[in-house]
């Protein structure tokens, strides 16, 4: 009996060490070997074409904007690999989406100089509340005109949500943002798509861009002499307050690529 | 008589040639040929959230270390889409839809020129697993040791 008990617990003991070797090994991939050569990374924010240009929205009103401010926190460029160094440019940009015209280039929020080489491809980022000044408590504010039915409504659209994305997977469009070459430089990009929040008649009616956003019709609720005014708190109790903002928790992006987003202020009241 | 059997060796001579000249490179060109490759290939099925597949989407493919797409095609009917990659490293596989929005894929390509398998998978053990596989080794040892030193005394 005895004997059997000792060769059962050798037995456990050789496995238990097979295990553990075969299992503990990290794959080439993961490896990263650190060339020589410091270069420089550009954080950039882009509000595409819909910001700068205007759109028409689902419900066929004309959307422009004066100024379209987010705040956005600590926006940080890391290689996705277990060891992966990470590059953040801290503190808080409340940074204009519209500013520089139609033809305007994505807005430099700031760089970080001797970052070593690699592939910085993805990107994460906080959006949270100004904490002093014009529009203080606000996250995201939207300034603009909307145009329809013969008529033209100023609005301005205050928002407090705050939220953290994160673009793992990188960035998506036809040039690969974040790769840094020894002793050179690159850009990578915060893209907000506010297509999202009001719809896009381009779009079919059935394409989650028209199904998951509220359209110019929802502010115009709040319309007071000709003017829409309005802050996320006094629309909390309107029917489609929980589609406005879910669709403010898809704003972020790589390009065309979704990030994922986390610790919603909101989350607590409305279901993802 | 023997420039006359001259300017016909040289017709003939320059007859042969002008029918090489218009011949040979017609005959290259619409020779075809195939080779089937079933090693190395990676392939995508891109599909929406709900399921629905990505037919005819627009899909560029970048090679390792290089910003710029090396590779635009399309998926098929089927939402498919195929390449052989010629070096290892992480290959980028973006499929856009119409609207805009699209998808990103890295595939690491092993030095075998196939897609690796198990990259980035952490270790897998938790401190108490450990600590229950160290306490088994330490138990099989002493247990050994008790089981020598009790035959030494019979």
């Amino acid at each position: 009996m005895k004997r059997l008990t000792s060769f059962l617990i050798m037995l456990l003991a050789v496995v238990s060490f097979s295990h553990a070797g075969g299992s503990g090994e990290r794959a080439e991939g993961s490896k990263s070997e650190t060339p020589t050569g410091l270069g420089k990374i550009v954080f950039t924010a882009n509000g595409e074409d819909f910001v700068r240009k205007g759109f028409i929205d689902k419900n066929g009103w004309h959307i422009s904007f004066d100024k379209l401010f987010v705040n956005i926190v600590n926006p940080t460029a890391y290689i996705p690999v277990e060891d992966g160094r990470e590059v953040v440019l801290e503190g808080s940009y409340w940074t204009d989406l519209a500013a520089g015209g139609p033809d305007a280039e994505p807005i430099v929020l700031g760089e970080v100089h001797d970052v070593p080489p690699g592939n910085y491809q993805s990107l994460r980022f906080g959006i949270g509340r100004k904490e002093s000044g014009e529009y203080e408590g606000y996250s995201i504010v939207m300034v603009g005109e909307a145009s329809g039915e013969g008529r033209v409504v100023p609005f301005v659209i205050k928002v407090d949500e705050e939220m953290d994305f994160d673009g793992k997977e990188g960035y998506v469009g036809e040039e690969l943002k974040g790769l840094l070459p020894p002793g050179g430089g690159t850009e990578v990009e915060m893209t907000f798509h506010f297509d999202h929040l009001f719809g896009d008649i381009e779009a079919p009616p059935d394409d989650h861009i028209n199904t998951g956003s509220v359209g110019f019709d929802f502010f115009r609720k709040f319309e007071k002499n000709g003017r829409v005014d309005v802050s996320q708190q006094e629309m909390k109790r309107a029917e489609g307050y929980a589609t406005l903002i879910r669709a403010v928790w898809t704003l972020g992006h790589l390009g065309e690529g979704h990030c994922e987003c986390t610790n919603q202020s909101s989350a607590g009241e409305i279901e993802g | 008589m023997k420039g006359q059997h001259k300017r016909k060796v040289l017709r003939y001579f320059t007859g042969v040639v002008l029918l090489l000249i218009l011949t040979v490179p017609y005959g290259f060109t619409h020779g075809t040929k195939y080779e089937l490759l079933t090693d190395g290939i990676i392939g995508v099925k891109a599909m929406y959230d709900t399921g629905e597949v990505m037919a005819d989407a627009r899909v560029l493919i970048f090679a390792p270390g290089e910003a710029e797409a090396s590779i635009i095609t399309r998926t098929d009917s089927r939402g498919i889409v195929c390449f052989k990659p010629d070096k290892s490293g992480t290959w980028v596989l973006q499929v856009l839809e119409d609207t805009g929005h699209g998808m990103r894929i890295n595939l690491k390509v092993d030095e075998a020129l196939t897609l690796a398998e198990g990259v980035n998978k952490s270790a897998g053990f938790t401190w108490l697993q450990k600590a229950v596989l160290a306490l088994c080794v330490v138990w099989g040892f002493t247990g050994t040791a008790l089981f020598m030193y009790s035959r030494r005394k019979r």
